[in-house]
Parts: structure tokens; C-alpha cells; sequence
């Protein structure tokens, strides 16, 4: 699709503000920093977790820095419009975050903020 | 004390791979309430009513660098992005390019719609590969979208960016410098005026801004001039990024409010001194700015404060020290890096930062004279004086705010032979706490320069005069008896 005037935009903002949102959203701060301090095995953690599962509701999304560089890697999830965002996150807690936190609504140790 | 995030606003939040994400959180509404509603002149009374200043270190008017840019008429104009980060310490720009590089677009975009140009250049450090390939990911994204290119949302204007690759030279963060490296030519800088406004890429119309100036744009357009000025004190408006680093407990990217204390970032949101130890000084604005120590923690943060602190914003680096760290040792790797950095133009940056660095080197290696002091501050204010460009106009601070606020360390190191913070290994040397000591001889043993003596079971003692101070006794000992004096 390309955006040839005024009223295509806002067609593009209704249809992505319309668009079914996920109950719950996990993100990992993967800018390079966090990639460094071992965020990859984070993400596949996550998304054989996510995936063993079969969790149809929650999106996982890579995403820049979030500035908590000393607990890096970061996982950040968010339920019910509340935040959570757990620190040096490795892929244990990975599986534990999902499991736990995600899927049985445990409070899980780690939490940062 | 909590956050307030202008410029980090979508990074660590939205996927910079997804251009929607970036739409949905109010992306690209900016470039089109402004091709829609706004004249150019419309956009530059915003932005100048806004109170927004340079983030990259200058602090100069970002409106006022529009209008010159806007008043010079050519064929070609070129709308600049200053991504070569190059302060120690300081990672801001990356973060928001690999974070949330759309809005770098969006406003680049605006910028090049209020200076009547079509073009826009960013300037990319080749150190920051990831950055490089999420923004050129974006480019083409926006592109395929129809963000850039001719006629955006169907109107006039045009725009299109591409991205140059820098070789990674702090001189090229100083506009005319990265002007010219962008051009093919070394990177160094010439005589301002002309500023890049009236001659500047292949000596066209152009407009160079910071990373973080360039981040802030999307918001003032979108929520207006008034909720923008709104925000900081009287002459320094908005928020600005800090890289927190050092002896932090928090490190990380923090986003104020102008006029917020050095107490409230360090001890607030950086969660206070790590190990709980003294704070000494903080370094802000890297080899450019200088050290601030605790006499300042309750000043308000701007530009202004800062310049009369004898430091600068600079890039928003901020290095916390505390009492392990010599001062006189933090102004000598300032300006090493300064050495390092000059590009040897100018005769004051050339030779006088490296005079300057030969001097701290003889301070901290215990040849000191008293003289030294007024040495290094006479040759300092001349450096700043007469250097051609920022680099050698600010490399002296950190020599001159350390002096100015630590002059009891740079007084041991030359009088007494000391490094109060035991940093200095030429002005460090071991001794035996005879308390400690069970004569074990594993020190004596470890010395690879013999200048321990005592016998099995007797309390040893360390020669001073032959002690190198490498500290194999230290780690030798099982008794903790070995200390630095």
C-alpha cells in the first residue's frame, strides 16, 4: 500500500488503532546493548515457551533500548495495562516469566520496576 | 523524582522494525499536521517558540539554525542528522536510531519542509552497525509507505534520506568537520562564519542537528510550542537525555526535565553511589565539560548552570566518581583523548593539548612542580581561546574544573608526592599493617623486586624506595594486612 494523500493516512491510523489488541505484551529491550548482555537467548526462550503453550493472545516484540542498562537483558510485560519489568533476565527465567507470570498469574522474583 | 520522556519517548516500547508500531503511537501524524495545516515560516515560529536548543552540546536556538537556513535561497538545500556520537560514555543517539528511528525521519522530514529542502543526510558512525541497518530498514519502510519521496501525502514536497557512514573521528561531530567528511574530504573543521546555513554540504544551504534535537521535533509539532516550554527553566526548555555511567548504582539512559538536580539524577533515579561509598565529582559533557563536585549537586541542571560550573551539556554523557577516583588521573584521560582526537589543524589544539597532557603526565608520575599549576591553567585559557574549533575550544576544561574544584589533590600529587585516591601507581606505594601481619612470607615472596624483608613469623615492612607498586603483595596476602599508602 502506498500513501498517495491526507485520507489514506488516516484509513492506515483507523484500520492500525481498530486492529484486535493483544491481552498481553512481552518485550525484550534489544537495541545493541541489551543483545550484548544476552538478550537472543531470551527471545528464543521466550518464543518456545510462548509456543509450547500455544498462547494465541500475547505478542512478543523485540524493541530498542529501554534504559535500564544495569539489569540488562530486560523483559518487559505488560498485562492488563500494567508494566512489569523484570531484570537480568536469562533463558530459565525466560521460561519462568511465561509460565508463571504470564500463564498462572504468579508473582515471580526479578522484578526491576 | 521520576522521569519524563520526550526524545526516549517510543524507545524500549514500540518495534523500530515496524513501521505501524510506530504510526500507531501518533508516528508520522506530526509531518502530516504540518503538510496539511503549517507554512514553513508557520513551523519555524513553533519550533523557535518552543525554547528548543541543540542537544548535541552547543545548546544554540534549534528555530533561529532553521530561519538562517530557511533565508538562504538555492536550487539545493540539505537537511543534516549529527549522528556521530562520539563522547566517552555517552550512548543517547544510539539508543533512539536503534530504538525509534522513524521519528529521526519524521522530523528530518519537517525540517526539510521549514528550510525548503529535499534532502536529508545522516551522518552515521560506522561503530554502530545496528543503527545503521534499523534506519536504513526505516528508510525504506517510510519510502515503500510513501513517507518519503516526491509528493508526501500527495502534496509538493518531497523528500528523500540517505545515510553516510563515518569512519569514527570525534572531530566529526563539530558540524563543518562532519560536513566535510561527508563530502569525501578528512574530516576537519574550518573557520565559522560561513556557518553550514549559508555554505555548507558542496557549499549549498545546510541544516545540521543532533540525534536527540531532531527527537524532540514529532512532540512540539504535535502537542504545541506552549506544553513544550512549558517543560524546564527559564532558558533551557523540555527534557534532556543523560547517559548514566560510572560509579552509579542504576547505570543507564535517564530523560529529565531541564533544571533537575545533579542529586536527583544521581541519587534519585541512578539510585545513589554504588557500594554506598562517597560521591566525588561527576563529569558531564565527556572530554569537553568538566568535573562537578559536590558543591554543585543541588544546582539545577541547564545549560547555563552548567557553563557557570565550568563544565558543559555536551552530548549528556554523565560519569559519576566517587573517593576512589583521582581527579587529577580523570582530567589526564580526558585530555588523552583529546590528544588522540585532534586533528592536528590548528597549532593551539595540536600541540597545547598535547603540552597540557605532558604536564598532568609529570604531576601524576611525581615530578610535579608547584609551578605546574599556573602552567596548566595559563596554557588552558590560551587552548580555548585560540583553538579553531569546539574540540580544542573545550578540551581543556576538564584540567581547569578540576583545578578549580580538587585543588587539594593536584597539591598532594605535587607536593606531598601523593595520590590521595591510591590511583596513580607511580605515587602509590604498599605498606604492612604490623597488626596484620603473621610473617607468613608469601609477600616477600611474591615482591618480584625484593623490596620486602622480614623473617618467617616476624612482621615484614616494604622498602618504599624499591617499591614499584604492583601490588603482588596485595593479592599475595591472606591476612589483609598489605594496604596502599
Amino acid at each position: 500500500m502506498k500513501i498517495t494523500n491526507f485520507s489514506d493516512f488516516d484509513a492506515l491510523k483507523n484500520r492500525i488503532a481498530n486492529e484486535q489488541k493483544d491481552e498481553i505484551t512481552i518485550r525484550v529491550a534489544y537495541a545493541t546493548c541489551g543483545i550484548t548482555a544476552g538478550a537472543k537467548p531470551v527471545v528464543e526462550a521466550l518464543e518456545k515457551e510462548l509456543l509450547k503453550h500455544n498462547l494465541c493472545c500475547v505478542s512478543l516484540k523485540t524493541t530498542g533500548c529501554l534504559g535500564a542498562c544495569y539489569a540488562e537483558p530486560t523483559v518487559m510485560v505488560t498485562k492488563d495495562g500494567v508494566d512489569t519489568l523484570f531484570g537480568y533476565v536469562d533463558s530459565v527465567k525466560a521460561h519462568e516469566i511465561v509460565k508463571e507470570f504470564v500463564l498462572n498469574g504468579k508473582e515471580i522474583e526479578g522484578v526491576i520496576k | 523524582m521520576t522521569e519524563y520522556r520526550i526524545a526516549l519517548r517510543n524507545s524500549g516500547l514500540i518495534d523500530p522494525n515496524d513501521i505501524e508500531d510506530y504510526i500507531k503511537n501518533d508516528g508520522y501524524s506530526a509531518l502530516a499536521k504540518v503538510l496539511k495545516e503549517y507554512s514553513a515560516d508557520k513551523v519555524i515560529e513553533e519550533i523557535t517558540a518552543s525554547g528548543l536548543r541543540g542537544r548535541g552540546g552547543g545548546g544554540f536556538p534549534t528555530g533561529v539554525k532553521w530561519k538562517f537556513a530557511k533565508s538562504y535561497n538555492d536550487e539545493a538545500k540539505f537537511v543534516v542528522c549529527n549522528a556521530d556520537e562520539g563522547d566517552p560514555g555517552a550512548f543517547m543517539d544510539r539508543s533512539i536510531l536503534e530504538g525509534d528511528p522513524h521519528s529521526i525521519i519524521e522530523a528530518m522530514a519537517i525540517c526539510g519542509y521549514a528550510i525548503e529542502s529535499n534532502q536529508g543526510l545522516v551522518y552515521l558512525r560506522a561503530e554502530y552497525p545496528l543503527a545503521i541497518k534499523r534506519l536504513q530498514n526505516a528508510i525504506d519502510d517510510a519510502t515503500e509507505l510513501g513517507l518519503l519521496g516526491d509528493n508526501i501525502f500527495g502534496t509538493e514536497f518531497g523528500f528523500n534520506i540517505e545515510i553516510k557512514i563515518g569512519a569514527g573521528a570525534f572531530v566529526c561531530g563539530e558540524e563543518t568537520a562532519l560536513i566535510h567528511s561527508m563530502e569525501g574530504m578528512r574530516g576537519e573543521p574550518t573557520l565559522k562564519p560561513p556557518f553550514p546555513a549559508e555554505s555548507g554540504y558542496w557549499q549549498k544551504p545546510t541544516n545540521v542537528n543532533n540525534v536527540e534535537t531532531f527527537a524532540n521535533i514529532a512532540p512540539i509539532i504535535l502537542k504545541g510550542a506552549a506544553w513544550f516550554s512549558s517543560i524546564g527553566t527559564e532558558k533551557s526548555k523540555g527534557t534532556k537525555v543523560f547517559a548514566l555511567a560510572g560509579k552509579v548504582k542504576n547505570v543507564g539512559l535517564v530523560e529529565v526535565p531541564m533544571g533537575t538536580t545533579l542529586r536527583e539524577v544521581i541519587f534519585g533515579v541512578g539510585g545513589g553511589i554504588e557500594n554506598d561509598k562517597e560521591f566525588k565529582a561527576a563529569q558531564t559533557g565527556g572530554p569537553s565539560g568538566g568535573a562537578l563536585s559536590k558543591d554543585f549537586l543541588d544546582t539545577p541542571i541547564d545549560y547555563d548552570n552548567l557553563i557557570a560550573a565550568g563544565s558543559m551539556m555536551g552530548s549528556g554523557g554523565m560519569i559519576v566518581m566517587d573517593e576512589d577516583d583521582c581527579m587529577v588521573g580523570i582530567a589526564k584521560f580526558y585530555l588523552e583523548f583529546s590528544v588522540d582526537e585532534s586533528c592536528g589543524k590548528c597549532t593551539p589544539c595540536r600541540i597545547g593539548t598535547k603540552r597540557l597532557h605532558e604536564i598532568l603526565e609529570k604531576i601524576t608520575s611525581g615530578n610535579g612542580e608547584i609551578e605546574d599549576l599556573e602552567r596548566l591553567k595559563k596554557l588552558g585559557q590560551m587552548v580555548k581561546e585560540t583553538s579553531l574549533c569546539g574540540l580544542g575550544q573545550t578540551a581543556p576544561n576538564p584540567i581547569l574544573s578540576t583545578i578549580n574544584s580538587f585543588k587539594d589533590e593536584y597539591l598532594a600529587h605535587i607536593v606531598d608526592k601523593r595520590c590521595p585516591a591510591h590511583r596513580c601507581s607511580d605515587l602509590v606505594k604498599y605498606e604492612i599493617n604490623p597488626d596484620k601481619c603473621v610473617g607468613c612470607t608469601l609477600c616477600a615472596r611474591a615482591c618480584p623486586v625484593n623490596a620486602i624483608s622480614g623473617s618467617p613469623k616476624k612482621v615484614h615492612s616494604i622498602n618504599r624506595d624499591l617499591c614499584i607498586g604492583c601490588g603482588a603483595c596485595d593479592t599475595a596476602c591472606n591476612f589483609g594486612a598489605v594496604f596502599k599508602n
